[in-house]
């Protein structure tokens, strides 16, 4: 068991978090207690709201997490059968994400801790993430996450609770959102990550020559806008490319964007080795690590590499509360002010260099 | 009965205590960016003010738009998340019919207008047959019929309105707590009872700007 932050005997393995999060399409709570035990989740997802506009509509996403919240909160604590002053704080969501989501998240919390007078404790959406593998393998510090999502593509060395080194990060699209956008193009609806999948099964990914976007580059930043457009030209020339072509291609993609993940995480093992030289571990997290092809392109990396490999849960992959929850614990009950900021960017490493065209996914 | 009432619709965020009819504790802070940031704290700095536990408020009180969406949406997230924590009910009034309840000062008829954006106007506008009215997103022209010949028009969008009908009297203030907390005197006098926190949604009046793609 790890110790915890500023606590000599280590962390209050009976403190119980709620978490807060809805900083995109999927408004949620938890309740988690510092034993590792999840004792309520619950994800609303706002997939059909968004479906008819083929993506996230940030007001429509913002309209339906205030509608949703508290119902959410109220059944979280039903089922873990506890009442606001049992918590020991409670924490939410406030950045990095869409701005009207994250502050109906924020001011739930706020409320909910005032009027119990429990600590307040803001966390970062890509905190969550990172730590997630903390909860569900008790992993040690050092090590690398892949956080691969709709939203986000980063490779962050983990040294320690709040000391994060961003190695790479997307210089455009994020991996999940290629996804999305293949898929669309090859008529597949949205989200198209999981469909994607399906469709490219029996698929030939050698039948079509796709790029493998900064393979061989220096550093370890991503980028999947070029391999999109690549798929886009392919099914041109490919006038009324039947069944088996567009299988063809999403097979193609879905290879070509899974070993663009596994060279550039290749490269940061070697630069997280330089860093922290007894790094043990490879983890994935975010909703892309779903897909299978990606996962079994890492855990090779993993293998070569002489790392363990561990991908949490699905439902601890995509976004959700649990994870929130978790971050605030692993900070050690530490609260922040009833003012505390909502941003819709908060960098996880602010040492890190933005990098180029990467917006709010840097 | 204690009611605490909270707004933030506008460029103003506002806390407001009432105790049996009579104001406390009013607190005001301008700035629609920090709502988000500094609504909750505000709450707590009156309550704390009013030598009011949490467990004093009885029903809680919020204007609930037309205004910035994000604005009332902060604001009915707090009610509903401060209803949930407390157990309490909560009185959803329209910021239109806060600022008539706090302009009982102004030279009747009060014709209350909000600044929509984008060189609209959000007006109440009289339901058919009854007494009421329901507040409607429109043009200062069309904001225009049916005004009488004298009229003081009380909001944000006050000015834009006595431009486009060449006549009446402006007063152009935000809403606030406190008209939110008459407003929902009004109401109770009348007989409305308070609702459950998850009965209170924002009223946006306008669609969220967004365009179906042909699938």
């Amino acid at each position: 068991m790890a110790e915890g932050p500023n606590t000599p005997g280590g962390p209050d393995q009976t403190a119980i978090m709620l978490g807060l999060e809805t900083s995109c399409d999927e408004t949620a709570a938890a309740v988690v207690r510092r034993d590792r035990t999840v004792l309520a989740a619950r994800v609303a997802s706002q997939l059909a709201a968004h479906a008819p506009f083929g993506g996230v509509v940030p007001e429509i996403a913002a309209r339906a997490h205030v509608e949703a919240l508290d119902h959410a909160v109220q059944a979280v604590m039903a089922e873990a059968g506890l009442g606001f002053a049992d918590l020991a704080g409670v924490a939410a969501t406030t950045g990095p994400g869409l701005i009207g989501g994250l502050m109906v998240g924020a001011v739930t919390g706020k409320a909910l801790a005032a009027a119990h007078a429990r600590p307040f404790v803001a966390v970062n959406h890509l905190e969550g993430h990172v730590l997630t593998p903390r909860l569900t393998a008790d992993v040690a510090f050092p090590y690398l996450v892949l956080l691969v999502s709709g939203g986000h593509t980063q490779l962050v060395l983990a040294e320690g609770v709040g000391r994060y080194r961003r190695l790479g990060t997307t210089i455009d699209d994020a991996a999940g959102e290629a996804f999305d956008k293949v898929a669309k193009l090859l008529g597949l609806g949205w989200p198209g990550g999981p469909a994607l999948e399906r469709f490219a099964e029996g698929g030939d990914p050698a039948r079509f020559a796709l790029p493998r976007p900064l393979t061989g580059q220096p550093g370890c930043h991503f980028s999947f806008s070029g391999l999109k457009t690549a798929v886009l030209h392919a099914l041109r020339r490919e006038a009324d490319a039947d069944e088996a072509t567009r299988r063809d291609l999403a097979a193609g993609f879905q290879a070509a964007a899974a070993e663009a993940l596994a060279a550039r995480t290749r490269r940061a093992v070697a630069l997280a080795r330089d860093r922290a030289p007894g790094l043990e571990r490879l983890a994935v997290v975010g909703g892309v690590a779903a897909n299978r092809a990606v996962r079994a392109e890492l855990e090779a990396v993993a293998a070569a590499a002489g790392l363990g490999f561990h991908a949490p849960p699905l439902a601890l992959c995509g976004d959700n509360a649990v994870m929130i929850a978790w971050a605030a614990l692993e900070r050690g009950g530490a609260g922040d002010p009833l003012d505390a900021p909502v941003r819709a960017r908060w960098p996880l490493d602010p040492a890190a260099e933005p990098a180029v065209g990467a917006g709010v996914k840097a | 009965m204690r009611l605490l009432a909270l707004d933030s619709s506008g460029d103003l965020r506002s806390v407001a205590l009432d105790d049996d009819g009579v104001i406390l504790v009013e607190r005001a802070e301008a700035g629609a960016r920090g709502h988000a940031e500094r609504l909750i704290a505000l709450v707590d700095a009156a309550r704390a003010e009013g030598g009011w536990t949490w467990s004093t408020i009885d029903r809680l009180v919020v204007a609930v738009g037309p205004g910035s969406f994000t604005g009332v949406r902060v604001a009915v997230a707090a009610a509903r998340a401060l209803a949930l924590a407390l157990d309490r009910p909560v009185h959803a009034v329209t910021t239109l019919d806060a600022l008539v309840a706090a302009a009982s000062d102004a030279e009747p008829p009060v014709v209350p207008v909000i600044d929509a954006r984008r060189g609209g106007l959000y007006v109440a506008r009289p339901d058919a047959g009854e007494g009421g009215s329901t507040p409607v997103a429109t043009t200062p022209a069309a904001a225009t019929d049916g005004l009488p010949a004298r009229f003081t028009a009380v909001g944000s969008g006050a000015p834009a309105l006595i431009a486009a009908a060449g006549r009446g009297e402006a007063r152009e203030r935000a809403v606030t707590a406190s008209g939110a907390l008459a407003a929902a005197r009004t109401a109770i006098a009348a007989g409305t009872g308070p609702m459950a926190g998850p009965a209170v949604r924002p009223l946006y009046v306008r669609a969220a700007d967004a365009v179906p793609r042909a699938a």
